[in-house]
């Protein structure tokens, strides 16, 4: 009889934290607050026991900035992909790069943008309204593989 | 420190004078299909200095960065002539067509100061 790897894996969406302004919204930078918002989010993450294990951002600023010190203080010390697809990304490309998270890592932490992330979280979590700058949803799936998603 | 997408390592740049200013170098190199990513605020984060050496800056920022090669400067103090470990952590990225990836490497470099 062949095992079943079925495994319950955690996602948590992450929106990034609030941005200075800037003509270029891609180049936007995390304020004072963001940045202390975003260290908040990772010990919050942390606290519920949730240390991510795979780490997934948008590649703007704004974004990778609040990964790096959510996933700092959530205590992950690896590596970070941003992925350029995630700028901006509506729900369904949110799902696409998850999809694509090698089987191996229990837990992923995605930090991208509304609207997209919103609407995932009302997906797959299940939240309620926006998600507010720095706020996260998070839901645990008994999935073989992220590609199941 | 070897990776698919990139290397990373401590470099001496000049004897190290007993007594003066002196530095090494952190270098990246970007493998085939990445490119040193220029958007990111590339730095090197030093270890508590050693007996006979200080730093400077403890964080080190302002790495040239060029496609495939990037060199940030890190100065090194040395007060008496003798070996010593410069030891820390570079964070930098790299990118491809489709994603960058955010790293940190522990780094070190054994110094003969003369």
């Amino acid at each position: 009889m062949q095992r079943r790897s079925t495994l319950l894996r955690r996602i948590i969406l992450l929106r990034h934290g609030h941005a200075n302004d800037h003509a270029d919204d891609f180049a936007r930078t995390l304020s004072v607050g963001g940045r202390a918002a975003a260290s908040s989010a990772g010990e919050r993450i942390a606290s519920a026991g949730w240390r991510p294990a795979y780490v997934l951002s948008s590649s703007a600023p704004r974004a990778l900035t609040t990964a790096e010190l959510a996933a700092k203080a959530a205590g992950f010390a690896g590596r970070i992909v941003a992925e350029k697809s995630l700028y901006l990304a509506s729900h369904t490309q949110c799902l696409a790069v998850l999809r694509q998270v090698p089987k191996s890592a229990a837990s992923v932490l995605l930090v991208a943008h509304n609207p997209g992330l919103t609407q995932l979280a009302r997906d797959l979590c299940g939240h309620d309204g926006d998600l507010s700058p720095a706020e996260f949803a998070s839901v645990e799936l008994e999935l073989d593989a992220w590609s199941e998603l | 420190m070897n990776d698919e997408a990139f290397s990373t390592w401590l470099q001496a740049v000049s004897p190290v004078p007993a007594g003066g200013p002196a530095a090494v170098e952190a270098v990246l190199v970007a493998k085939a299909g990445y490119h040193c990513n220029a958007e990111y605020p590339h730095k090197f984060k030093l270890g508590a200095a050693p007996a006979g050496l200080s730093y400077p800056e403890a964080t080190v920022k302002g790495m040239q960065v060029t496609a495939e090669r990037s060199v940030l400067r890190i100065p090194v103090v040395a007060q008496s002539a003798g070996k010593a470990t410069v030891a820390g952590t570079l964070q930098f990225s790299v990118c491809n067509e489709e994603r960058c990836l955010v790293e940190k490497r522990e780094l070190s470099l054994n110094l003969e100061v003369k």
